[in-house]
């Protein structure tokens, strides 16, 4: 059942990412991330519901022993890991500042800019603005009149985070 | 139910080792590091799980690994999703994410909050937001990506095709401006 469940799992997976692909073509981007959550509990909730009715000689030459929990257990696990894996490439390609270092001096003349204009206030803004507002439309921060305030959720997140600096001895970072 | 908890106790474990690790040496390249102790800790889970009995001295037999041949698999791909996925991941965002930083500023000003001048001005404790570009180039340089020459930055052939790739991509899924 364990093997079962990993195969259930693993459908679930590729219907998520081909159904977050397509997503990404109908849906504004700041609606995106809320997709993105929508998407995997779906495809967790199917693997979950697959596991529970697959018979258990589903695959031939292979005598099943497992309870069914293990199918469960192991398909959730499955759609969850690949999750993990999945969502830092897929921010890598939105948002890493690195990423758009590369793209944006690969695009220019001969591959090279001036420092100036790879780094000035203008570009700086055109960073932490969007940044600070993805956060107000997760609910981390509030906008009022322009200035930026957390929300509980927000503090709660920062205060997890800090908690986290504090122990491996990371320092401010960023 | 084995691959899963011993793939659970491996995390559990590695976190532990990871803690210390950065508590009690002074490491530099701290990433590589954590790399360096997981490449260690995965043929430590592989023998583990050969050594140790199918029920663990306690799993009924409907909850054992069923193929046995696949649970050592299973196991050992929880593990590399737990790393890479998980904890590495974890690491990385603590340690340099972006957004993480600008909301931990803005949650030490309080209720006076922060408009986007001051929070780049005062970016990661005071440094600024032009220290936190810096140290992204600094990398990039490392790296090898890019040098820098003459007040000009340009990039390494090695990462055209990075670049290349991201730009498609970005292109293919309509991803619109950088956020």
């Amino acid at each position: 059942m364990l093997l079962i469940g990993a195969l259930a799992g693993g459908r679930w997976f590729g219907i998520f990412v081909a159904s977050h692909v397509f997503s990404l073509l109908l849906w504004p981007r700041q609606q995106r991330s809320r997709v993105l959550l929508m998407l995997i509990v779906a495809a967790l909730i199917g693997a979950l519901v697959t596991a529970l009715l697959v018979p258990h000689g589903m695959l031939p030459g292979l005598a099943t022993t497992g309870h069914r929990i293990v199918a469960v257990i192991s398909a959730l696990a499955t759609v969850s890991c690949c999750f993990i894996l999945y969502t830092p490439m897929y921010y890598v390609i939105v948002s890493s500042l690195t990423g758009q270092m590369l793209v944006k001096l690969n695009a220019a003349d001969d591959g090279s800019l001036p420092l100036d204009a790879l780094a000035s206030p203008v570009t700086y803004r055109r960073i932490v603005e969007p940044r600070l507002d993805s956060m107000v439309a997760s609910g981390l921060l509030r906008r009022q009149d322009g200035v930026y305030r957390a929300t509980p959720k927000g503090i709660r997140t920062a205060r997890t985070f800090r908690y986290l600096k504090a122990l491996w001895q990371l320092g401010p970072g960023g | 139910m084995k691959a899963i908890i011993l793939a659970g106790m491996a995390g559990v474990g590695y976190l532990g080792v990871m803690t210390l690790t950065l508590r009690l040496l002074p490491v530099k390249e701290r990433a590589l590091r954590l790399l360096q102790i997981w490449l260690v800790s995965v043929p430590l889970l592989g023998l583990a799980y050969w050594l140790t009995p199918p029920d663990l001295g306690f799993l009924p037999a409907e909850l054992q690994d069923d193929p046995p041949w696949f649970g050592l698999v299973f196991c050992l791909g929880l593990w590399v999703a737990g790393f890479f996925g998980g904890l590495l991941q974890l690491y990385n965002l603590t340690e340099r994410g972006l957004s993480l930083r600008l909301l931990i500023d803005v949650t030490e000003a309080g209720e006076a909050g922060l408009p986007v001048e001051e929070a780049m001005t005062g970016y990661s404790d005071g440094r600024g937001i032009a220290w936190m570009f810096g140290k992204r180039l600094d990398w990039l340089v490392a790296a090898g990506l890019v040098r820098v020459d003459g007040g000009r930055v340009t990039i390494a052939p090695s990462a055209r095709r990075t670049a290349r790739r991201i730009t498609w991509l970005r292109g293919v899924l309509r991803l619109g401006e950088w956020t």
